[in-house]
C-alpha cells in the first residue's frame, strides 16, 4: 500500500510537470481527485482496512490529498501566468501610435469675444437686444443729435441705400429703438451687440465690424455708475490688475461724453509699443445720455438719467489675440481660425 | 490742428514741457496725437556774417567768403553769388549734422582751405522763398556766432491734435490758450490789435450788400494801400512751415498766420480788380461760373453762396477765392473780408467742390461771429508791420445777425445728481469763471420763474452767460460737462447702478443661433463670419435664372468696390469664395458654416428691409484625414445631410422631410428641397459642376442653406421630460425589396405610418442591391422598434402591424418583404 502511494505520487508529479495547458491539469486533476480519481478511491477502499491500519493510512492519505492539491495548485499558478504573459504580448498597442484624428469644429474669434463680452453685461442684468443693420437715418443720427449736415457726420463716412436709408454706423440706434420700445418703463439696461458697416479699409478697419452698444437708464443713474461698470466690465475681461481711465471726448449723443482707456495689457501701463509710450488703449467711448435723445425716446429728462457705451469687438480681440490686421478676421483663412 | 509749443505760449504761460502739457490737454478732452519736433537743426548751425568776398584762385565759379562766426573769422569756400559784404547767413561749422545726414568737416576745395559750410535753406530741409535765391539770409539781427535754434523758429515741438468736432474753438491758438488758462487759472495774453487809420474812408471805396443774413450773419470789411509784396520775415514763413502751410508772400501769409492765431479764416482780394469796390454775397446764379485759386472752373448753382463784385461771383464763400481777384506783385491795393457763413452751406459746398480748406473746415464748425472786429484790427496790423502800407479809415462792418450770448440755467444739484459726487457750489462757479463765463447765482424768486423743474426755494441756481467762442455750449448738461472736465474725470468715483435687480438675459434669437453654433461646432464645423456684401455678378457664376428672387437685392449708392455692390439675399456666394480662399492655401478639407442675415427688399421704397437670419454649410474633401487605421470617408451628400439632420434632431423642431429639386446651382441630380412642418426650410445638394468650374473648385463641394427661422420658431429649447420606458420593446428587422425608382424616403414614411404610435423607432440600416435581387431593384433594410408604453407589448399586436405594412407597401410602391 504505502508502495503504491509513493508510486502514485511520483507518477502525479512528473505528470502535473508536464503538463503544458490548464485544460490537461484539469483532466489530470479529476484523475487522481475526481469523484472517480485514483487517489479519491484509495481514500474510499480505507474501510476495507484494519481498525489498526486506518489510522496509519488514513493520516498518510491526507497527506497525500493535500500535497496532490498542493502540487496542482502550484502548477495551475505557473501555466497561468505563462498563457497570460503569452496574450498581453499578443495583445500589446504601440501607444505612442496617434490617436484617431478628430476634426474639431470652432467658433469664430469675433464670436468669442462677443459671448465673452456678453456674458459679463448679462451677469450683471443687461438684456440683449438686437436690431435692424439697415437703418433709418433717423435712428442712425437724427434722433442720436446727429442732424442733417452735422460735422460729427463726418466721423462716420457711411454706405447709404437712399436718402433715407443706411447701413448702420454704429449700434447706438438700438439706445433709441429699446428706449421707444420700453417707456415710459424703468430701469432700461440693455447690451445690443451686432454689425455695423463703415466706408473704410485698411490696417485698422473694416468696411464691416461689430460693436456693443450699452445702455442704462433709471432715476438716479450718474456717471460715477457708469465708471464703476465699466471698470467691473474690464476687470472681467481683461484681468483684476486692469485699470481704466475716463478721458473727456465727444459724442453727440452723450453729454458728458467720454473715451475711456485701459491700462496697456502689454507692458502693464509702464509704456510701450503697443500702447504707443503712453501706457494706456483706448477701448471704448461712454457717456451720459444726452437729454435730447432721452426725450425723443420717450423719457423725460428731468426725471431720469441713462448711460450709454459702445465698444468695438474686433478692436478688443485684436488686443485679446495680439492681432494687428483687422482684415485677418474676414479672410477666415483657416490656418489661423484653427487656432481659437 | 498742429500747435507749436513755442508759438503758443506766445499767448498763455505754460507751466508744462511739452509732454506734460501734451497730457494734460488730452486728459481734458483735447487729444494729443503725436509730438513731432519741426525742423530739428544741429546746434553746429550759426549765423555769421560776410566780412569779404574773394575770387577763387582757381575755379571762377566759385568764391572764397571770410566769415565771422564768435571771435573767429572763417574761410569758406561757397558757390553761390546771393550774398554780399555785412549779410548774416547761415553758416555750418565743422561737424554740424545736415538734415539728410551729412556730417561738415573742414575740406579743401580746388586748392583752398574751407572751414564749414554757407547753407541754403533747401540744405537746411526749409520750404521757403527769398528775393533771391541761394544762400540762406538771415534778416533777424543777432551776433555772428549764435546758433540758429536760438534766432528762428525751429526745433519747435509741434503737438499735432486730433479735435473733436464740439472744440471750433480749440482750432486757433487762442482757443487752446484759453483752454490752458482755464486749466492752470492763468490769464492769456491777447497779441496786439493797435492800429492807426489814415487817408480815405473805406465807405468811399467800398460797400457790403448780404442778401440772405441765414448764410451770412457778419460781413467786415478794411481796405489797405501802399503795401509792399514781398516774401514774408524768414520767422513768419517758419511758424506757418512748423503748421504746414507753404509760404506765398507777405499778405497771404499774415492773413494764414492770423487764422491760425484767432481760428478765423479771412480773405484778401485786389481791390483793384472788384467791379466798383463792391461786395455782394449772394447764391450764385444758375449757370454762373467761378474760376478759383486752384485754377479749375467750376460751375455754379444757387446752393453755392458766393462774393460777387457788382458783376461776378469772385469767391466762393468760406471755401475758396478766385483766381481773377487773387493777390499779385502788382496789387496795390487790398480789400480783406472777415465774414461769418453758415456753417452747413460752407460744408454743402465744400464737399460738392471737393475743396476742404483750412478756411472751410472752421467755418464748418462755427467762428466766433463776435471776434470779427478784432480779428479784422489783428489781421491789419500784422500786414502793416510786415509789409508797410497804410489802413484805410473806418470799417464796413455789416451784421444782419447779431450774436446772442446764451444764457443757460444750472443747478448746482443737477450737476452732482447727474456726476454722482459732490462737487463744491464754490467750485462750480469757480471752473465757470475759469472758462470765461459769466455766473451769477439767482434770487430764489426768479428761480421758480425761469426753472421748470422741481426747484425749491434752498436750492442753488445759477444763470450762466457763455462767451461766444464756446459755441458748443448750449444747454445744463453741457457746463456739467465742463465742471467734471475741468475738475478732472479722475475725480470721478466709482460706483455701481443702484435699483431694482434686473434678470440679465440673451433674447430668444440670440439662445436658437447659439444652439444652431453649438450643435454644427458638434459636428466639427468651423465658423466662418463673411462681409454682408456681395458682387452682383456672383449671381451670373450661381447660376440663377434672370427672375429669380435672390437677384431683387439692395443696391448701395456709394460702394467701396464692385465686390461690396449690393447687400446679399444669400450665404452661399461668400462661403463658396472662403473655400476657394482656402484651397489656394493647400487646405483640402473644409467644414464650414456661417450664421448671418440676409437682406430682402420690402418693394416699399420708405421701409426697411427685411433681414432674415440664415445659415449656411459646406463641406468639401474627406474625413477623418490622416488615419493610419482606417481609409478616409468623402465628406458628401450623405454626410452633410447627417449633419443637417443632427441640427434638426438636436433643436428638436417636429416634423421635416426631404423632396428632390431643381435649385440652379445644385447638381441636377443630387438637389434637395428641406421641409420643416410642410414649410420650405432650405436647400441642400452638391454644387453643379458647372459653378464648380466657375469657381474652379477642382474637388466636389457639397452646401446647404436653411432659414434660422423655420428651424427655430418650433426649436424646443428646454425639451420636455420624457420617462424611461418601463416595458420591453419588440425588435424587427424587415427588408423591402422595390424598384429603384421609389424614394427610400418615401418607403420610410409609409412604415412610420403603419407602424403608429407604437412603431418606437426607425432605422434604415442596409441598402443593397445585387445578384439576388432583380434588376432595378433594390433592398432597403429597416431595423423596427415597438415599443406600449403602458404595458408589455404582445408578439401578436406587432405581428399585425407588419403584415398591414407590407400590404401598403406592395399595394402603394410594390415593395415585396424579403425573407432575411
Ligand atoms: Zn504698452
Amino acid at each position: 500500500m504505502q508502495e503504491g502511494m509513493d508510486k502514485l505520487e511520483l507518477q502525479l508529479k512528473e505528470e502535473v510537470g508536464n503538463v503544458q495547458d490548464l485544460d490537461e491539469l484539469n483532466n489530470i486533476r479529476i484523475r487522481y481527485l475526481g469523484k472517480k480519481g485514483e487517489i479519491t478511491l484509495l481514500i474510499r477502499n480505507m474501510s476495507k482496512l484494519s481498525a489498526e491500519e486506518r489510522p496509519v493510512f488514513g493520516k498518510k492519505l491526507n497527506e497525500l490529498k493535500a500535497s496532490a492539491e498542493t502540487m496542482l495548485k502550484l502548477r495551475k499558478k505557473e501555466l497561468s501566468s505563462k498563457l497570460s504573459t503569452k496574450r498581453w504580448e499578443k495583445e500589446r498597442v504601440d501607444v505612442t501610435l496617434p490617436g484617431k484624428p478628430f476634426n474639431l469644429g470652432r467658433r469664430h474669434p469675433i464670436t468669442l469675444v462677443l459671448q465673452e463680452i456678453e456674458d459679463i453685461f448679462i451677469y450683471m442684468g443687461f438684456i440683449i437686444a438686437e436690431g435692424p443693420e439697415v437703418e433709418l437715418d433717423y435712428y442712425n443720427f437724427e434722433a442720436l443729435n446727429m442732424p442733417r449736415h452735422h460735422p460729427a457726420r463726418d466721423m462716420q463716412d457711411s454706405f447709404y441705400i437712399n436718402s433715407k436709408m443706411l447701413l448702420r454706423t454704429h449700434t447706438s440706434p438700438m439706445e433709441v429703438r429699446v428706449m421707444e420700445a420700453q417707456a415710459p418703463e424703468l430701469p432700461v439696461r440693455i447690451i445690443s451687440p451686432g454689425k455695423v458697416y463703415r466706408r473704410d479699409d485698411d490696417v485698422t478697419h473694416s468696411p464691416m465690424f461689430h460693436q456693443i452698444e450699452g445702455l442704462a437708464v433709471d432715476k438716479g443713474i450718474t456717471f460715477a455708475d457708469l465708471k464703476g461698470t465699466l471698470l467691473f466690465f474690464i476687470k472681467e475681461m481683461f484681468g483684476k490688475d486692469r485699470d481704466i481711465r475716463l478721458r473727456p471726448s465727444y459724442f453727440p449723443f452723450v453729454e458728458p461724453g467720454a473715451e475711456v482707456d485701459i491700462s496697456c495689457i502689454s507692458c502693464d501701463g509702464k509704456g510701450c509699443r503697443v500702447c504707443g509710450g503712453t501706457g494706456w488703449l483706448e477701448i471704448l467711448g461712454a457717456g451720459m445720455s444726452h437729454p435730447r435723445v432721452l426725450e425723443v425716446s420717450g423719457y423725460d429728462p428731468e426725471k431720469v438719467t441713462g448711460f450709454a457705451f459702445g465698444m468695438g469687438v474686433e478692436r478688443i480681440a485684436m488686443l485679446k489675440y495680439g492681432i494687428d490686421d483687422i482684415r485677418l478676421f474676414y479672410t477666415n483663412d483657416l490656418r489661423l481660425l484653427r487656432n481659437y | 490742428m498742429k500747435v507749436p509749443y513755442n508759438w503758443l505760449r506766445e499767448y498763455v504761460n505754460i507751466p508744462w514741457p511739452p509732454e506734460e502739457l501734451a497730457h494734460h490737454l488730452t486728459m481734458a478732452g483735447i487729444e494729443v496725437e503725436t509730438i513731432r519736433t519741426f525742423a530739428p537743426l544741429s546746434e553746429k548751425l550759426v549765423a555769421g556774417e560776410i566780412k569779404e568776398l574773394l575770387s577763387h584762385p582757381k575755379d571762377k565759379n566759385l568764391q572764397i567768403a571770410k566769415v565771422l562766426a564768435g571771435n573767429e573769422i572763417l574761410n569758406i569756400v561757397c558757390g553761390a553769388w546771393n550774398i554780399k559784404k555785412g549779410d548774416l547767413v547761415a553758416l555750418a561749422l565743422p561737424g554740424a549734422i545736415m538734415p539728410g545726414g551729412a556730417k561738415i568737416q573742414t575740406a579743401e576745395i580746388k586748392g583752398t582751405g574751407s572751414q564749414g559750410m554757407l547753407c541754403s535753406a533747401g540744405e537746411l530741409g526749409l520750404d521757403i522763398i527769398q528775393e533771391e535765391e541761394g544762400i540762406l539770409i538771415l534778416g533777424e539781427k543777432c551776433s555772428p556766432g549764435t546758433r540758429l535754434i536760438d534766432i528762428l523758429f525751429v526745433n519747435e515741438p509741434v503737438l499735432e491734435l486730433d479735435l473733436t468736432p464740439n472744440r471750433a474753438d480749440c482750432l486757433g491758438l487762442l482757443g487752446l490758450a484759453r483752454e490752458i488758462a482755464a486749466q492752470t487759472g492763468a490769464k492769456i495774453k491777447l497779441p496786439t490789435a493797435e492800429i492807426e487809420e489814415k487817408g480815405r474812408d473805406v465807405r468811399e471805396l467800398a460797400s457790403v450788400e448780404i442778401l440772405d443774413p441765414d448764410l451770412c450773419p457778419r460781413y467786415t470789411v478794411r481796405v489797405m494801400e501802399g503795401f509792399k509784396i514781398a516774401p514774408s520775415p524768414l520767422n513768419m514763413q517758419l511758424r506757418l512751415l512748423s503748421v504746414g502751410i507753404r509760404s506765398i508772400e507777405n499778405l497771404v501769409d499774415v492773413t494764414n498766420y492770423v487764422m491760425w492765431e484767432t481760428g478765423f479764416p479771412m480773405h484778401a482780394f485786389d481791390y483793384d480788380k472788384l467791379e466798383k469796390g463792391r461786395i455782394i454775397v449772394r447764391r450764385a446764379y444758375p449757370g454762373e461760373e467761378l474760376v478759383t485759386l486752384d485754377g479749375v472752373k467750376r460751375i455754379l448753382d444757387p446752393e453755392v453762396q458766393v462774393i460777387a463784385d457788382d458783376r461776378v461771383p469772385v469767391a466762393l464763400a468760406g471755401v475758396m477765392g478766385g483766381e481773377h481777384t487773387e493777390i499779385t506783385e502788382k496789387t496795390t491795393r487790398l480789400l480783406l473780408e472777415v465774414a461769418c457763413f453758415d456753417p452747413v452751406n460752407v460744408r454743402r459746398t465744400a464737399r460738392k467742390m471737393n475743396l476742404p480748406s483750412e478756411a472751410s473746415q472752421r467755418y464748418e464748425k462755427g467762428v466766433d461771429r463776435e471776434a470779427a472786429i478784432y480779428v479784422q484790427n489783428r489781421a491789419v496790423h500784422l500786414i502793416q508791420k510786415t509789409a508797410g502800407g497804410e489802413i484805410c479809415r473806418g470799417i464796413i462792418d455789416n451784421y444782419p445777425r447779431p450774436y446772442v450770448l446764451p444764457q443757460i440755467r444750472l443747478r448746482a444739484k443737477k450737476v452732482n445728481e447727474v456726476l454722482g459726487y459732490n462737487v463744491s457750489e464754490k467750485d462750480i462757479v469757480d471752473i465757470l469763471k475759469r472758462l470765461d463765463l459769466k455766473v451769477e447765482q439767482l434770487e430764489p424768486d426768479k428761480q421758480i420763474s425761469t426753472a421748470k423743474g422741481r426747484t425749491t426755494s434752498a436750492e442753488k441756481v445759477f444763470q450762466v452767460e457763455v462767451p461766444s467762442f464756446r459755441q458748443d455750449l448750449s444747454v445744463e448738461v453741457d457746463l456739467i460737462e465742463e465742471v467734471a472736465r475741468i475738475n478732472g474725470f479722475e475725480k470721478i468715483p466709482v460706483t455701481l447702478p443702484k435699483g431694482v435687480l434686473t434678470s440679465g438675459r440673451p433674447s430668444r434669437e440670440r439662445r436658437i443661433t447659439e444652439k444652431f453654433r453649438e450643435i454644427l461646432i458638434g459636428c466639427g464645423l468651423q465658423e466662418i463670419i463673411t462681409f454682408s456684401f456681395l458682387n452682383p455678378r456672383l449671381f451670373d457664376d450661381l447660376s440663377l435664372s434672370s427672375d429669380d428672387s435672390r437677384r431683387n437685392a439692395i443696391s448701395l449708392q456709394n460702394p467701396l468696390t464692385e465686390d461690396q455692390r449690393i447687400l446679399r439675399t444669400t450665404l452661399i456666394p461668400n462661403i463658396l469664395q472662403v473655400l476657394q480662399y482656402n484651397f489656394n492655401r493647400q487646405v483640402e478639407n473644409q467644414l464650414l458654416f456661417e450664421l448671418g442675415r440676409v437682406f430682402i427688399p420690402t418693394g416699399k421704397k420708405a421701409a426697411l428691409p427685411k433681414e432674415k437670419a440664415m445659415v449656411a454649410l459646406a463641406l468639401s474633401g474627406q474625413m477623418p484625414q490622416n488615419d493610419w487605421q482606417n481609409n478616409p470617408k468623402p465628406l458628401d451628400f450623405f454626410y452633410l445631410k447627417g449633419i443637417v439632420e443632427a441640427l434638426i434632431t438636436g433643436l428638436d423642431v417636429g416634423n421635416y422631410n426631404w423632396k428632390t429639386a431643381q435649385h440652379p446651382f445644385l447638381h441636377p441630380t443630387r438637389n434637395a428641397t428641406l421641409f420643416v412642418n410642410k414649410k420650405e426650410a432650405g436647400f441642400l445638394g452638391a454644387l453643379h459642376p458647372e459653378v464648380q468650374d466657375k469657381f474652379q473648385f477642382k474637388q466636389d463641394i457639397y452646401i446647404a442653406e436653411l432659414a434660422v427661422d423655420a428651424l427655430a420658431s418650433s426649436a424646443a429649447l428646454y425639451p420636455s421630460f420624457k420617462p424611461l420606458p418601463r416595458f420591453p420593446s419588440i425588435l424587427r428587422d424587415v427588408a423591402f425589396t422595390v424598384s429603384e425608382k421609389i424614394n427610400a424616403g418615401d418607403i420610410l414614411q409609409t412604415i412610420k405610418e403603419c407602424g403608429g404610435e407604437l412603431l418606437e423607432d426607425i432605422r434604415l440600416f442596409d441598402v443593397y442591391k445585387g445578384s439576388q435581387i432583380p434588376q432595378g431593384h433594390l433592398s432597403l433594410a429597416f431595423a423596427l422598434i415597438f415599443r406600449h408604453s403602458q404595458r408589455t407589448l404582445k408578439d401578436e399586436e406587432v405581428n399585425t402591424i407588419q403584415e398591414n405594412m407590407e400590404k401598403t407597401l406592395y399595394e402603394k410602391y410594390g415593395a415585396v418583404l424579403r425573407k432575411i
